[in-house]
Parts: C-alpha cells; sequence; structure tokens
C-alpha cells in the first residue's frame, strides 16, 4: 500500500484581486521507501501540496473532491487534534528557509528536546543521548545543542533543522528546497546526509526543488509540475533520459553542468501564466514549441508514456521526435520581451 | 601594450569585528579579513567570474572595485587610473563607466518608477535631461536588453513584470550610460531556469560588441561555465586559482576547485560524479593565521602548508594556481 497517495487535490487561494488556482487536480502516490523530487518552477504550486499535506492551509482553500491518503487515513478528515499528532510525528517538514525555522531565543538542543518531549518519545534526561546520535549523523558538534541560532551559520542552521525533523522518527519526510541558497559543497553534504538518513531510517521522502540536478542524484521518482498541474512524473532515469513532455525537455535544456561539452543554453520563450483562470486546453500551450489546435480546447489528460511513467501531454506518442527537436534553439524561438 | 580595463593588485580589505562597547574600548583591534591579497585583470570584451562560498570574498571584492569599501592594502586601476585617488570631480565620470547589475530584481527597482524612470533615471543623474534623447537611449537600451517592443515596456511597473522581465529592466538601466565595465552579482540565482538562458545570452553579446568587460560573481560553476573567458576561485578572501574557463573546469588545478567541481550535480542519471575529497565536511570559515587558508580542508596538505601561504604559480597559458602541490612540482624540474 502506497504510503502516501495524494488524488485529485485542488487548491485555490482566494485574494482580494480574484481566485488564484494554485494546484488543479493533481494526483500521485509514492511508495514505502521511495524518494520523490517535485520540481518545477517558482509558483508552479509545488510548496502549496507540501503545505496541503500537512494541512497548513485553510481549509476552505481545498477543492471539496480532493483527497490526500496518509497510511490509508485520509489526512483532509482528521480532526485538529489527529493533525497535532500527525505532524513532526508521522509526517516531518524541513522548511525552505532553515533562517525561520528556528526559535531565536530557544537554545538548538532545547527545541529538539521539546519536540520529543512533547510526542512523549523520551524524558528530558533521556534526550541527550538521542540528540548526539542526531548531530553526528548530521555532521554538528555536540556542544552546539547549547547554542542559539544565531551562532550557527547558514549550512549549519541547515543541519539542525534536518536534524530536527529526524528526531521524531517520522515515516515520510517533505523536504522543501532543503538546501537553495547553499553553497555546492555544503549542498552535496547535505543532501548526501538526508539521503543517508533515510535510507537508515527507512523513511520516505518528498524533496521540493526547482534544481534537476538535486534530483537527478537524489530521487527514485520525479514529478514535473508546471503552472499548478502536474504535466510528467515517473522514475527518474526515464524523465531525466527521456522526458515526454515538451516543458520537461525545455527545463533539461536550461540546466548547466560542469562536465560534458558545453551545450547552447535555450530558454522556453514567454513566461509561465498568472493562475488567475484555469486554462481550458495545456497550461503550456503558449510556450509549446509543439502545440497544435486541441491543445488549446483539450486539457491533455495524465496518461501513461511506459511503465510507471505517466505524462499529460497529446502528442506522447511522438514524445521521441519531439525530444529531437527540442535540442535545437530553433525550435523554441524566442518571444518578444524574453 | 595598452593599459587593461581593470587591473586589480594585492588588493586587502578588512572589517573591523570588535563588537560591544568594552572590547571597542579595551579590546585588541581584531579584523576580519574579507579581501587579502587578490591581484587580477579584467579586459574590454571579457566576462571574468568570480566563484567561491559564501563567505569568501567575492562580493566584497566587486564592492570594492566599485569604490563602495576602502582597502586597506593595494591598488584597484580603471583604464590605468587608480580609483581610490581620484578627485571628486572625476569620480562622476567613473561612476558612469562602471555599472552594477544586482541579484534580486523584486529589490533592485524601484516599485513606484515606471520602466522609462528606472531606466532614464542615470541619464538624469549624469545631467542629461533633454526629453528626445533620454527617451531614445531608454528605448535602445531596453531593446539590446531584449525588451521588445520597448515601447510597450515604458510605462508600465516593476510589479506589471515577470522575474526575468524585471532583471532585463535592471540590465537596461546598467547599461544605459554605455558603461565599460559591467559588475554582476549573482544576477541569474534568483531567476527560473527556463528565463535564465536569456539573460545569460545577454551578457555574452555584451561582451561579444568588444565595448565592455563583465565582472560575473556568481558561485554557480554551471552559468559561469556557459558565459565565462577566464574564472577566478576564491577561497577565503584569496584567489586560488585563476585561469581560461574551460581548462579550470576540466583540469581544476587547486584541491578546492577540484572538490567544488566535483561538487556540482549533474543531470544525466548515473554520470557517476566522483564524491568531493575534503578533509573536515563541516567546518567554521576562518582564514588560520599561519600557512595555507585551505590547511584543514585540503587531503593532499603536508607540512609545509601550515607554515608558508603559498603564492600563485604560472602552470600553464593565463592559468595560475596558489598551492604548494605546485611550486615543489616547478622546483624540482
Amino acid at each position: 500500500m502506497a504510503v502516501l497517495d495524494v488524488r485529485k487535490l485542488s487548491v485555490t487561494y482566494r485574494s482580494g484581486d480574484g481566485d488564484v488556482y494554485a494546484v488543479d487536480d493533481v494526483s500521485f502516490a509514492l511508495e514505502k521507501g521511495d524518494s520523490l523530487g517535485l520540481v518545477g518552477e517558482s509558483g508552479s504550486g509545488k510548496t502549496t501540496i507540501g503545505k496541503a499535506i500537512l494541512r497548513l492551509l485553510p481549509e476552505r482553500c481545498i477543492a471539496g473532491d480532493s483527497r490526500i491518503f496518509f497510511d490509508g487515513k485520509d489526512l483532509l478528515d482528521a480532526s485538529e487534534r489527529e493533525m497535532r499528532a500527525i505532524r513532526g510525528r508521522k509526517i516531518g517538514l524541513i522548511p525552505q528557509s532553515a533562517m525561520n525555522a528556528l526559535d531565536p531565543v530557544v537554545r538548538v538542543g532545547d527545541l529538539i528536546t521539546e519536540a520529543m518531549v512533547l510526542h512523549g518519545l523520551t524524558d528530558r534526561g533521556g534526550a541527550d543521548g538521542k540528540i548526539k546520535e542526531l548531530f553526528a549523523s548530521v555532521g554538528l558538534d555536540m556542544d552546539r545543542r547549547m547554542h542559539y541560532p544565531h551562532m550557527f551559520s547558514g549550512g549549519m542552521r541547515q543541519r539542525a533543522v534536518i536534524a530536527m525533523a529526524f528526531a521524531l522518527e517520522p515515516s515520510l519526510i517533505i523536504a522543501d528546497e532543503p538546501t537553495t541558497g547553499l553553497d555546492v559543497i555544503v549542498q552535496g553534504q547535505i543532501l548526501k546526509e538526508l539521503s543517508k538518513l533515510v535510507a537508515r531510517t527507512g523513511s520516505t521522502f518528498m524533496i521540493i526543488t526547482h534544481d534537476m540536478g538535486v534530483v537527478a542524484e537524489h530521487c527514485r521518482t520525479v514529478a514535473v509540475m508546471y503552472a499548478g498541474r502536474l504535466v510528467e512524473v515517473g522514475p527518474a532515469r526515464d524523465i531525466l533520459l527521456s522526458p515526454s513532455h515538451p516543458y520537461t525537455m525545455g527545463l533539461r535544456n536550461g540546466f548547466l553542468g560542469v562536465s560534458g561539452k558545453v551545450r547552447e543554453v535555450i530558454s522556453i520563450p514567454g513566461a509561465p501564466p498568472r493562475l488567475a483562470a484555469l486554462a481550458r486546453g495545456c497550461s503550456f500551450r503558449p510556450r509549446c514549441p509543439f502545440s497544435e489546435s486541441r491543445c488549446e480546447t483539450e486539457k491533455p489528460p495524465m496518461q501513461e508514456a511506459s511503465c510507471s511513467h505517466r505524462v499529460a501531454c497529446h502528442f506522447r506518442e511522438r514524445a521521441s521526435e519531439m525530444r529531437e527537436q527540442a535540442m535545437s534553439p530553433a525550435a523554441w524561438r524566442e518571444a518578444p520581451g524574453e | 601594450m595598452s593599459e587593461p580595463l581593470l587591473a586589480v593588485d594585492s588588493l586587502k580589505v578588512r572589517f573591523s569585528s570588535r563588537t560591544g562597547i568594552l572590547s571597542q574600548l579595551f579590546g585588541e583591534e581584531r579584523y576580519v579579513r574579507a579581501v587579502d591579497g587578490v591581484s587580477f585583470r579584467l579586459e574590454r570584451g571579457e566576462i571574468l567570474g568570480l566563484a567561491g562560498e559564501s563567505g569568501c570574498g567575492k562580493s566584497t571584492l566587486s564592492f570594492t572595485i566599485l569604490r563602495h569599501y576602502q582597502p586597506c592594502e593595494g591598488r584597484v586601476a580603471f583604464d590605468g587610473i587608480d580609483v581610490f585617488s581620484l578627485a571628486k570631480k572625476d569620480l562622476k565620470a567613473f561612476r558612469k563607466s562602471v555599472q552594477l547589475i544586482f541579484q534580486d530584481p523584486y529589490q533592485s527597482l524601484n516599485p513606484r518608477f515606471t520602466v522609462f524612470r528606472c531606466v532614464a533615471e542615470p541619464l538624469f543623474i549624469h545631467g542629461i535631461r533633454d526629453q528626445r534623447e533620454t527617451r531614445d537611449r531608454a528605448v535602445s537600451a531596453l531593446r539590446s536588453s531584449g525588451l521588445l517592443p520597448p515601447e510597450d515596456f515604458l510605462r508600465r511597473y516593476p510589479h506589471e513584470l515577470s522575474g526575468g522581465q524585471r532583471q532585463r529592466v535592471a540590465i537596461a538601466r546598467a547599461i544605459v550610460l554605455n558603461p565599460s565595465l559591467l559588475v554582476a552579482d549573482e544576477p541569474v540565482s534568483m531567476l527560473d531556469v527556463s528565463v535564465r538562458a536569456g539573460i545569460l545570452n545577454l551578457f555574452r553579446e555584451f561582451a561579444k560588441s568588444g565595448r565592455v568587460g563583465i565582472l560575473y560573481v556568481s558561485h554557480d560553476l554551471g552559468t559561469i561555465r556557459y558565459i565565462c573567458d577566464r574564472v577566478a576561485i576564491m577561497y577565503l578572501g584569496r584567489i586560488v586559482e585563476i585561469g581560461p574557463t574551460a581548462e579550470v573546469m576540466q583540469n581544476p588545478s587547486h584541491p578546492y576547485t577540484r572538490a567544488l567541481i566535483d561538487s556540482v550535480p549533474e543531470i544525466e542519471p548515473g554520470v557517476g560524479r566522483k564524491d568531493p575529497e575534503l578533509l573536515e565536511k563541516f567546518i567554521e570559515d576562518t582564514a588560520p593565521l599561519h600557512g595555507c587558508r585551505f590547511q584543514r580542508r585540503c587531503p593532499l596538505r603536508k607540512d609545509e602548508c601550515f607554515v608558508h601561504e603559498p603564492d600563485p604559480v604560472r602552470i600553464g597559458r593565463e592559468h595560475e594556481v596558489a598551492c604548494h602541490l605546485y611550486r615543489t612540482r616547478s622546483d624540482a624540474s
């Protein structure tokens, strides 16, 4: 059985300027021990999905027929009391900004102890042993538990937050851009520690990121979001080597590594749509080099491209041909103003 | 030989780190050596990448070049003239020919200015007020920055634009005075991958015109590899390796450069990237008092590294490394 099963999740934010359709009809499932990379550009709805799973959004934002099953139980039906027992304990969160995730007037060790005591994992006396173990696994010195967050560097703060998330031994861990803003060396080290912890504890892992490189190295499954919709999901290998959605092909073109030969970098013309209205057809159509008239009117359903690889594109049969063409800058003629 | 556009010679910048009233009154003078002896040249038509971890001094270095900080030692020469000895009346001309592009286009544009005003402001400041001329120059700067058709953007406000478009406005503002030096501090790190390429290609075009030299400050080696002719790798206030980008990336010679390059994730699954080799995994970054500043993390360190700071050694055409590994090799031969 899947640990996490998200079905038809739709989230609409209501604002003074009208509704914003942040997430539209997203479904995916995660098996135990799986690692999912949720990728997409800013504003594509990745973080909103993470928040919806932890029920951190106002209830009225979430559409009535959305379902989020965690260990077989629909989180959207859970009471606030039940949720409190789940948050942190069953589903851990490593938030985007470690700067803001720690309390500036509480010692880091005390913060972790408090969480463990509240969830009844240990008493105050026994906490130190556990912290020692956690700190060692993320490469922090034990003396550090007595320090306040401002005495930590950015990378150390991030490690402290990771230690905190693992302290409660959750079975699902959601990491929202855990290394954005950190240097490559530190990023590599932290992601490695994170992957090791996930493997050792047997937890399921979901990482929200915009960095395809991070996903390529640390995730088994990849889900690509565009403008609130899931456009492609499948094994990391398939998606990165042979993407079937034109948007994924475009994302891949924009990636700049340091090995191999230097390729021409191609940007996707245009900009992501404002989410003030749901696109009638495919939301990527205005920027897609392969769009045809039906893309304007028919919303492409999620369909299998190959085993466990699903894609929302009308022309998934032509994927290999499109891949070929997408490598050439001419296909992505630059639209005015970007 | 004519003077290089920009010549930086053994530049040192330090900040006092005394905090609190008691230590200010009685404490010993203590400094953070943010830039600690940096030298390099930059020509017109060239893009030099400046890479390194946060806190290595790359931003301090670029701001010092722009005269925002006063160095305690060393020299910055722009077109052969020492920028710190400029008379007040020459300052304005200097500021006109060096321009800065910031990281965050959401904060670097005045939200109450129209795009026209944002771009024309430098012209006003430098006394160009003729309506026809300011408009023409703003339009042509916007066009060069890829905002097409430029006339459509003039009356819009920053909040109506996407991140990529805003960064293009910031670039238009920087080039409207026809500067000869552009300093770009992480200009694409806030932008989405799909629009990043357009901005990078813009920098390449500017450099190709041959009128401007670009100092591209970033910790992203992928973008540096894509647009920079040469790259300088900084570590704790010093340049540890500098050379042609392709050569440094293919043949990283300083152990730090090697670790840095090995840390960049690759997109092809199973490319089999090596794990970076570093001794101490997690470290607080202050330079040691003696010897090489990379000594604590270096997998190849020797006794000598704890005693003497290595000087830059030339190991190829324009390729220099500050590491004892190379010193001994050349001594032996």
